[in-house]
């Protein structure tokens, strides 16, 4: 079955060679090389992970309408064989036939459509109207083992729609449902059934409510409940709040469906304040509840622009303790050259009423330089300490390259 | 004659407001000048911010000296663009990027400049391409909208699911994968170690410090528990695959964590304390336990206690 899609796409893009003239190329290819020391079969060894990705887009095969896509990656180590070495993960290769407001795409492709999250080696069909759209899906779930494989739909399967409007009653709408099917190597199925309702509209361009609700069919029950506002209460103050519950993601046919479960809920209040142009401050708040306990997350996030930002975390209650303190940075040395670094402090309760906290820390330190406008060279070094490893230095290099023909260019 | 007295006006307001004032509709309308006239250095400039205003050299020809100032505010630039390669390579004329500006009564330093949106309308990976970095030197740092504050990275689902049209003129299908599918990690596992400290080596994932921070190994149970991100956004959780793969690797039945146990963990009668954890926070069960959608240890109990209830 492979074997045949696979010539056939090759017979099919042969066959447009003829009148390719005006097909246009856009692609990226990106390298990278990770060094870094772990415990091999019985002692430690140094890997050299070699990863090669290639984003390719190929328009107006023929006709304008016609287009191909992919986005797949490679990789394989240098140093020790690990296992599946070399390895190839194809995350999207589809075939788009685009005309007036419709498209059809063929392939394996990612399907972002409300209820229907994931890939599928499938059919979609999107169109677009004035102020609504519609997407109609179907597919084999991909192989759990990531790779190039094509998936069979008795063994896994998505399929869907979903219906968007975004000018009716002044807001934006969406009503979605999608069914996935995975069958188990013990034979039964794990299905999942899910309609989902979401609403956003905006207040005088300033202030925005959103509210979305999933209905699991299979259980009978609202998987998901969730309500966010976002309120801006001053020229450089805003309020954000949001409620949330939810049951487990436990699908239907699992063992552990037949056990009791309790939703959690989780409020979280956000406030975003402006100090200058540059210079934000961030501080959140969640109370999480579940059914006997309850846990607790903070954060405050000091940033000037994109380029410094210092923020601090903690957790406690339920999802035990831990303190962190993060900062990254990024300054232009020149006009293609930059150096950006990252920070990471934490201590954590390995687990609950632990008498001492593990502490963590990591740290990169990184040149970006842009020799032409279509290259990227990357460097950075990182270093590690956990209750694994008291000192791990890594080092990391990549390379990407962005290549273009377009319309008429030979 | 008529350029001397408008010379002279504007130098005179010049010096009275402290600004400069010029119309541009008067020197293209009516003088009918073209834009090289004036702004020569265009059809050479190979970077975004070469002076591409003109000197007192050229408001010489027709000003005298002394009259006019040419002193006009330049806005910063940190973009690539290269005049001379859609000037004279592509032949482009000037108005489909500075559109209007042969009418404006003022200086157009800013407001001349064309809207990313106007770029967009070649940059659309058909005629030129779309790349932000053809443009941008780190569009990541650079580009950031106002919409993006921190926690933008696990609070975007909303705006993401029901309006994709505001984040494709930036982001790729592919940049959704880099993170909802792991493409930035560089796969470190699928070696086979026995040992405790092996296994925790073994994470299958690692983060280049773009989505997850590179201890997050020791962090993700806190998080998870914490609720800070739904982990099944990006990671398939239906089979059990993802977490078993360092959770229960090849079947071995894995480390009994610390507080599992006690008197109180599963008593004679009732369900105890694993009982009262499981209806809680069955995921964080299912983490460990979850043998695509089966788990021999818990059967060992549960599946007499089933066959004892429909007795």
């Amino acid at each position: 079955m492979q074997m045949r899609i696979a010539v056939l796409s090759v017979v099919l893009l042969a066959g447009l060679q003829q009148s390719t003239a005006a097909m246009t190329v856009d692609g990226r290819l990106t390298s990278s090389l990770y060094s870094y020391e772990a415990l091999g079969d019985s002692a430690a060894a140094t890997f050299l992970r070699g990863t090669q990705g290639l984003r390719l887009d190929l328009g107006q095969l023929g006709t304008p309408a016609l287009s191909v896509h992919t986005y797949m990656q490679g990789s394989t180590d240098f140093r020790e064989e690990a296992d599946n070495d070399p390895r190839l993960r194809l995350y999207h290769a589809y075939f788009s036939w685009k005309a007036n407001a419709a498209e059809v795409q063929v392939g394996r492709q990612r399907i972002r459509a409300g209820a229907g999250l994931g890939r599928i080696d499938g059919v979609r069909y999107a169109r677009r109207g004035q102020g609504w759209d519609l997407d109609l899906y179907a597919g084999a779930l991909p192989p759990l083992d990531q790779g190039a494989g094509l998936g069979v739909w008795s063994e896994g399967n998505m399929w869907g729609a979903r219906v968007r409007a975004s000018r009716w009653l002044g807001a934006q709408f969406g009503l979605s449902f999608a069914r996935r099917q995975r069958e188990l190597a013990s034979g039964s199925d794990l299905v999942r059934q899910l309609f989902s309702l979401e609403g956003r509209r905006l207040v005088r361009n300033k202030h925005s409510l959103y509210m979305r609700l999933d209905y699991d069919q299979k259980k009978g029950e609202l998987q998901r409940s969730q309500a966010e506002a976002r309120l801006a209460l001053a020229p450089r103050l805003s309020l954000q709040a949001s409620y949330l519950r939810r049951l487990p993601a436990v699908y239907e046919g699992s063992y552990f469906s037949s056990f009791p479960q309790d939703a959690y809920q989780e409020a979280e209040a956000s406030l975003y304040f402006s100090a200058t142009a540059q210079v934000r401050l961030a501080a959140s708040f969640a109370q999480i509840l579940y059914a006997d306990e309850n846990a607790q997350r903070l954060g405050l996030i000091l940033s000037s622009g994109t380029h410094y930002s210092l923020g601090y975390y903690r957790t406690s209650g339920y999802a035990r303790a831990s303190d962190g303190l993060a900062g990254n940075l990024y300054y232009r040395l020149a006009r293609n050259l930059s150096v950006n670094g990252q920070l990471d402090l934490a201590t954590f309760e390995r687990y609950e009423e632990a008498e001492e906290r593990d502490g963590l820390a990591s740290g990169g330190l990184g040149l970006s330089w842009k020799p032409v406008p279509a290259g990227l060279l990357e460097a950075q070094v990182q270093a590690l300490r956990n209750p694994v490893y008291s000192s791990d230095l890594r080092f990391l290099l990549r390379g990407s390259w962005h290549f273009f023909k377009g319309e008429g260019e030979k | 004659m008529r350029l001397l007295i408008i010379g002279a006006w504007a130098a005179l307001l010049w010096q009275e407001a402290g600004a400069a004032v010029f119309s541009h509709r008067r020197h293209v309308e009516q003088e009918e000048l073209k834009c090289r006239d004036c702004h020569a250095a265009a059809w050479t400039s190979t970077q975004a911010g070469d002076e591409l205003m003109p000197g007192p050299a050229a408001c010489a020809d027709c000003h005298d000296p002394g009259q006019v100032s040419t002193a006009f505010a330049v806005p910063a630039r940190n973009i690539l663009f290269n005049h001379r390669q859609h000037v004279e390579t592509l032949k482009m004329s000037c108005e489909p990027c500075h559109a209007g500006a042969g009418q404006r009564e003022a200086p157009a330093p800013v407001a001349g400049l064309p809207l990313m949106a106007t770029c967009m309308g070649c940059h659309n990976a058909q005629a030129a391409p779309r790349e932000c970095e053809s443009c941008h030197l780190q569009p990541r740092a650079e580009l950031k909208p106002a919409s993006h504050q921190p926690g933008w990275k696990t609070g975007h689902g909303p705006e993401a699911r029901l309006s994709d049209t505001s984040c494709l003129p930036c982001h790729r299908v592919s940049e959704c994968q880099e993170c909802h599918e792991g493409a930035l990690l560089s796969e470190l596992g699928g070696l086979r170690q026995a040992p405790f400290a092996a296994r925790l080596e073994s994470v299958k994932g690692q983060a280049l410090l773009e989505v997850h921070g590179l201890n997050y190994r020791f962090l993700h149970s806190l998080e998870a528990r914490g609720k800070g991100s739904d982990c099944a956004t990006c990671h398939e959780l239906e089979a059990g695959d993802f977490c078993a793969q360092c959770h229960n690797p090849g079947g071995d039945p894995g480390i009994r964590p610390v507080w599992h146990g006690g008197a109180d963990w599963v008593p004679l009668q009732g369900g105890g304390r694993h009982a009262r954890l499981a209806r809680q926070d069955l995921e964080n069960c299912i983490s460990c336990h979850d043998l695509e959608g089966r788990q021999p240890t818990c059967q060992q109990c549960h599946r007499a206690g089933e066959e004892e209830d429909e007795e």
